[in-house]
């Protein structure tokens, strides 16, 4: 594969679909914990972002001889980072956790949030998988040239 | 004039093996570069890589591709790891160079085919 192609286009989605996958799982992690309020830090869990950073194709795909690679880019996640805005204050006396006022602080997640970040992280997901269906379809058409 | 006639170094049946190749004719025009031209010989003027070493080169690329699929729905299968889309795309990708493998094959023999119907 030296230029940009079928399978580096696939190559493409799948990093995509990698992505998405990783924020699938910390929204697992995030709705899980929505109302944890120990951890091993101490404190409410706090909730997690993944962070998605754009790779150059060339660099990854061993398409550098192609001219267009360079504007061309994979997804990548280099962390999963921590929300640390403080969560909410609840009185509940007798909680556990609560502290000598009486007060419990909550995770800082929002199950809405959560939700809408995920429906957006389902959406994109299906949106990998129909270019995926895109490429496979014009790769089959491009076979049938001539026959 | 003494050029056998076969593919690359496979032997040919005893019954072609008077066949001899016609000395070369004039270099044909070559491709243009974006399309891979530069690295297709003359006829008669083999340099670069062969036709035989293209193939090979292209078969072992779709039986690697071949193998990644199975590694990757066995690893699955097996619980290794649950990678479903990249196993999918590993199994898509192989398919697809199977595909082009397979296309180039009729097309070869087709040719050859095209080859022995002269005369008929």
């Amino acid at each position: 594969m030296t230029t940009l192609g079928f399978m580096s286009a696939m190559e493409i989605t799948a990093s995509g679909l990698t992505a998405e996958r990783v924020r699938m799982n910390t929204l697992a992690s995030n709705l899980a914990n929505a109302r944890t309020t120990r951890t091993e830090e101490g404190g409410p869990y706090r909730r997690t972002d993944p962070v998605f950073r754009a790779v150059a194709a060339s660099e990854r795909l061993g398409v550098g001889s192609d001219p267009h690679a360079r504007n061309v880019f994979l997804v990548e996640v280099p962390e999963v980072r921590q929300d640390t805005t403080p969560g909410p204050l609840v009185y509940d006396p007798s909680h556990p956790d609560a502290n000598p006022e009486g007060y419990v602080e909550m995770p800082n997640v929002s199950v809405v949030t959560e939700m809408v970040n995920l429906v957006t992280a389902t959406r994109a997901y299906e949106a990998g998988i129909s270019m995926m269906d895109s490429v496979k379809t014009m790769a089959r058409s491009a076979l049938s040239i001539g026959s | 004039m003494t050029t056998p006639i076969g593919f690359g170094s496979l032997p040919l049946p005893p019954e072609l093996a008077t066949l001899r190749a016609p000395t070369p004719g004039p270099a044909l025009p070559t491709l243009p570069t974006e399309l891979g031209g530069a690295a297709v010989p003359a006829p008669g003027r083999v340099e670069g890589p062969s036709f035989e070493g293209r193939v090979h080169d292209f078969l072992r690329n779709v039986n690697d591709l071949d193998g990644r699929a199975h590694t990757a729905a066995d690893g699955y299968m097996r619980g290794t790891h649950d990678d479903v889309h990249g196993t999918l795309i590993a199994m898509q990708e192989a398919d697809i160079s199977l595909r082009f493998a397979t296309n180039v094959r009729n097309r070869v023999i087709e040719a050859y085919r095209e080859v022995m119907r002269m005369g008929a």
